[in-house]
């Protein structure tokens, strides 16, 4: 048997030459492309439901990483536990708490689920904003059900637990005025930084090379804040994570160049000193 | 089909506009993302993949032609809603609004864009 394609007005058909007669034949599976190199299979059902040969079907919420958000209904009792979320760019386990008739969210404009820092989605979705599964509960996840979870999640395209790679500062705790690079306004002194953007403007203190589309944990203390704006950032000026008040803060930020990893003076009003600055790269576990 | 949207309104008239969206059935508060993200918010922003009936309907309302909605039920006027209609910055790429628009690579890409916009 052989096929022919012609193309007629607009429309491709198909000629079959070499059928025997009272022969039956099931036709299926007609795939068309552009080109000399076939590739697999895909069936098209919609743009959000389509299948290829080899490729394992998956079922995920699709969030924009702008400020598509998906809320439970009110959990009455509470919950005090854990949140298991398993994205495209890994999986992740968090502490959670919620009061009694409250509830769990995921998604919208700080990209992270209740109880999980600023931008932790990006870095579990692989900024696809593709979540695989999201799942709570009581108490917490042994290792043994997260090594389970993994192993699903992985065979369906996903990657593994994400955890924190090795510490890329060197004098996070300002203990010296050394391998920081400051710009105007940024001073280290007394085992803290300190900056004053009315001397320099808008200025960064930051080190290493970040790398594009990696995230970050960035953990640093406020020690104390007067005016302006901090902003964690990964690159130059493509922080997601907001300070504006003393305390502890953690946040996932995704960088988009490599420029370093750091603090940026926001706003040119910004007086505040920070220490004990810690920056890890988030990987799966089994990229370790 | 659908498209990626970008719907970006004055501040001034982010109670109005999300009065407006609760009256299409899109829910209480359609603009969450304030703009600039820091600082006072001059404008709200929010992303969507709207369809074609969504453009069919926005495009009729801004030459004037309103659905059959009791405004006042929702708590607005038709000024209100014409003012909303006048100073809502719309990009969707590729839709019936904007055909030969060029599309972004993800959501977000297309939400900066269209904030780089607004601020050039």
């Amino acid at each position: 048997m052989s096929a022919n394609l012609v193309a007629t007005g607009g429309r491709l058909d198909f000629y079959f030459t070499g059928l025997g007669s009272g022969t039956s034949w099931r036709f299926a599976a007609a795939q068309i492309e552009l080109g000399d190199v076939m590739t697999p299979y895909q069936r098209v059902t919609s743009n959000f439901d389509i299948t290829e040969t080899g490729v394992e079907s998956v079922s995920y919420a699709a969030f924009d990483l702008v400020d598509d958000a998906l809320t439970t209904g009110a959990i009455a009792g509470g919950l005090t536990g854990q949140a298991f979320v398993a994205g495209d760019g890994g999986c992740y386990v968090s502490d959670l708490a919620v009061a009694a008739g409250g509830t769990f969210s995921i998604g919208g404009t700080s990209h992270n689920w209740t109880g999980a820092a600023p931008g932790i989605l990006r870095a579990v979705t692989g900024d696809t904003g593709r979540v695989l599964d999201a799942m709570i509960r009581e108490g917490t996840f042994t290792e043994d059900e997260i090594a389970r979870l993994e192993r699903y999640y992985r065979a369906l395209g996903g990657k593994g637990l994400l955890v924190p790679g090795p510490e890329l500062i060197v004098n996070g705790g300002f203990d010296t005025d050394t391998n920081w690079n400051k710009q105007g306004g940024w001073t280290i002194s007394g085992g803290q930084a300190h900056v004053d953007s009315s001397v320099g403007g808008s200025t960064y203190l930051r080190q290493g090379t970040s790398i594009p589309d990696a995230t970050y944990e960035i953990t640093l203390d406020v020690t104390s804040f007067t005016s302006g704006i901090l902003r964690v950032a990964a690159g130059i000026q493509t922080g997601l994570l907001q300070v504006a008040g003393t305390g502890t803060y953690t946040g996932y930020v995704t960088a988009k160049e490599a420029g370093g990893v750091g603090i940026y003076a926001y706003a040119s009003s910004t007086v505040a000193s920070i220490d004990n600055i810690s920056v890890r790269r988030l990987i799966p576990r089994e990229e370790l | 089909m659908s498209w990626s949207t970008v719907l970006i309104i004055p501040a001034a008239l982010l109670d109005k506009a999300n009065l407006l969206g609760a009256a299409l059935g899109y829910g209480p508060e359609s603009y969450t993302v304030p703009i600039p993200s820091d600082g006072e918010a001059t404008h709200y922003g929010a992303h969507t993949l709207a369809s074609a009936e969504f453009f069919d309907l926005f495009l009729a309302a801004q030459s004037g032609s309103l659905p059959p909605i009791d405004w006042s039920a929702a708590g607005l006027t038709e000024g209100d809603v014409l003012a909303v209609l006048a100073a809502l910055v719309v990009s969707a790429p590729g839709s019936p609004l904007d055909p030969e628009g060029m599309s972004h690579a993800s959501p977000s890409e297309h939400f900066a864009a269209a904030v780089a916009g607004l601020e050039g």
